[in-house]
């Protein structure tokens, strides 16, 4: 019997491993088995490093908060992350373990520089990431995080600018159609800043290219002025208002969904929703729908964290259980009288 | 009652000679004492970290330790034919399984009441006093009796491979039975039997002993009520299957 069971269990497993491995191999068509060793390891460290990262999550939302009531009477919570060792460590080890994970590493040095004001930390999470995996398809991403670094916080225009412009290089790499609204947002952003670095070093052409790619975004007025006049001599005005309704319509949506997204700092982004054009009820019921259950993972609003429990199939166990049990001793009374 | 009770006396015996009883309760010390060594260089890993991870390894030993001490256990007493020792001696069949239930839930309470008691000293030291620790202990073991209560029914219907293997799947089936949609005219039957499958998912304390501000005594005694009343109903299951087993 025992021999049988052994049998079984070593069956099993070599099925298993062999099905891994011819996984393996049709997935990413390698045949060594040093190969399909590293690419097992590969596979472990990226699962870690997204459990981590879900515990980022967790660790985030019951961490630090301040309650903030703006002038409608609107209740508003910001993280404190900076308060937050354990969120800092857990993202640490998670981009280590697997440093391809684009957004994840922008985020971290983004959060590294501008709360706990380490650029050191931040510049090599960032080079980590840039050095290891060249061949990321969103590494602009990295690029222009480095350059809003250098701008927002140093005032670096030099610095800012070529990073930006490399930024820009390598946005090529990523079709127009596979932007989701993480593309979109940063892409605006960082032109933005990419453009004020440029109208600061008093390069004009460079920053109207920006200003355009930023879908002509406004700043400051003397900014905004010259950016209008190049647009005016570049015969780009039309596209200008354009721009300006259609920006006008979907701010507000835009502003709510990114709201909630930006405090946090971690990714809710909704791949099928974000591949479609943006729809502005959509957008609201999505913002409210997360805004709920945003509110109830806040430890001043729900202090005992605990999953919801639902009574009504709780109580139907309860009741159930009882009337078996009844049965039972019926059932016992029974057998023991006969 | 002392059927019962010599029963449970006979596991706890056996408990003690047995060397994965005394390897789990080293094995967690262990690994407290490793956590407590390597948080105290780093503050970051002091806090809500180190209660994380002491409490996954205590869950996670002491839960591999019921599965494999019962089923261990309760085939053996079939292969060597000492359950008859038992039976011949005027004990009813409910007697054996609920003594050797009973056997089993002292048995790993006492291992989880000795490595907590660690956890407690190696939180102390880096925390100060944290009673939340002793509320995850009165959940843990609340869970291991509703894990050993499936496990003595498992045992009185399946072989030892079929019941680990259908232990283990019912385990990952509750954990994910919140995303399993019933599309069918006969949705309520089947969620009605969902019921029934033991629901792991209500026992996800530890994130709550982590992070909650205070402790909901809502879920305290939800989670009390529904560990005893879900137990004491595998185990009249268990009874009324090994009455009908022809031995």
């Amino acid at each position: 019997m025992k021999a049988r069971n052994a049998l079984l269990i070593f069956f099993f497993l070599a099925v298993y491993f062999q099905s891994l491995i011819l996984n393996f191999r049709q997935s990413h068509h390698i045949f060594k088995s040093r190969n399909i060793v590293h690419l097992a390891q590969k596979e472990l460290k990226t699962f870690f490093s997204s459990w981590f990262w879900n515990k980022v999550d967790t660790y985030g939302h019951f961490g630090n908060w301040s309650k903030d009531t703006q002038k409608n009477g609107e209740v508003r919570y910001f993280t404190k992350i900076t308060r937050q060792k354990d969120v800092e460590a857990i993202g640490d080890i998670s981009i280590r373990l697997d440093p391809s994970f684009t957004q994840r590493v922008a985020l971290i040095a983004s959060e590294l520089v501008f709360k706990s004001h380490d650029l050191e930390k931040a510049r090599g999470v960032l080079f980590h990431s840039i050095v290891y995996y060249p061949e990321q398809l969103r590494l602009y991403r990295l690029y222009g995080e480095f350059g809003h670094i250098y701008h927002k916080k140093y005032n670096n225009h030099t610095k800012a600018l070529r990073y930006f412009v490399k930024s820009k290089e390598l946005l090529k790499r990523l079709n127009k159609k596979d932007y989701n609204f993480e593309d979109t947002f940063h892409i605006r952003l960082y032109a933005m800043n990419a453009g004020l670095s440029a109208y600061n070093l008093k390069k004009y052409d460079l920053a109207y290219e920006f200003y355009k790619l930023s879908g002509f975004e406004s700043q400051s007025p003397e900014y905004t002025h010259r950016m209008e006049q190049l647009a005016f001599f570049q015969g780009d005005f039309k596209l200008l208002r354009k721009e300006r309704v259609r920006g006008k319509k979907n701010k507000k949506a835009e502003k709510d969904f990114v709201e909630h997204k930006s405090h946090e700092g971690h990714d809710h982004s909704n791949e099928t929703k974000l591949n479609k054009k943006p729809n502005i009820e959509e957008i609201t019921l999505y913002n409210q729908k997360m805004k709920r259950k945003f509110l109830s993972l806040v430890p001043d609003v729900n202090e005992s964290f605990h999953r919801p429990i639902s009574w009504k199939t709780a109580h139907s166990i309860l009741f159930v259980t009882i009337i078996f049990m009844l049965f039972f001793t019926l059932y016992r009374a029974k057998l023991n009288e006969s | 009652m002392t059927p019962i009770f010599q029963i449970a006396k006979d596991v706890v015996l056996e408990a003690k000679r047995n060397q994965i009883f005394w390897l789990s309760i080293i094995l967690n010390l262990l690994f407290f004492i490793l956590f407590t060594v390597a948080s105290s260089s780093n503050e970051a890993f002091q806090g809500k970290i180190f209660l994380e991870l002491g409490f996954t390894v205590l869950w996670f030993l002491h839960f591999c330790l019921a599965v494999f001490f019962a089923i261990e256990s309760l085939y053996k007493d079939q292969e060597s034919k000492s359950m008859y020792f038992y039976l011949v001696r005027n004990v009813s069949r409910l007697q054996y399984l609920l003594g050797k239930f009973s056997g089993f839930l002292i048995s790993i309470t006492a291992s989880i009441f000795i490595s907590g008691i660690g956890f407690f000293i190696c939180v102390y030291q880096l925390q100060g006093f944290e009673s939340k620790v002793l509320y995850g202990i009165y959940f843990l073991i609340l869970e291991i009796a509703l894990t050993l209560a499936v496990l003595v029914f498992l045992t009185r219907i399946f072989t030892k491979i079929i019941t680990i293997f259908t232990f283990l799947f019912l385990f990952f089936l509750s954990n994910f039975i919140e995303f399993i949609e019933v599309v069918s005219e006969f949705s309520i039957f089947i969620k009605s039997l969902f019921l029934f499958v033991p629901n792991y998912k209500y026992f996800s304390y530890i994130d709550m002993i982590v992070h909650a501000k205070v402790m909901s005594f809502e879920y305290v005694y939800f989670i009390s009520a529904y560990s005893i009343c879900l137990s004491i109903f595998f185990l009249i299951l268990s009874s009324i299957q090994f009455e009908k087993k022809v031995l």
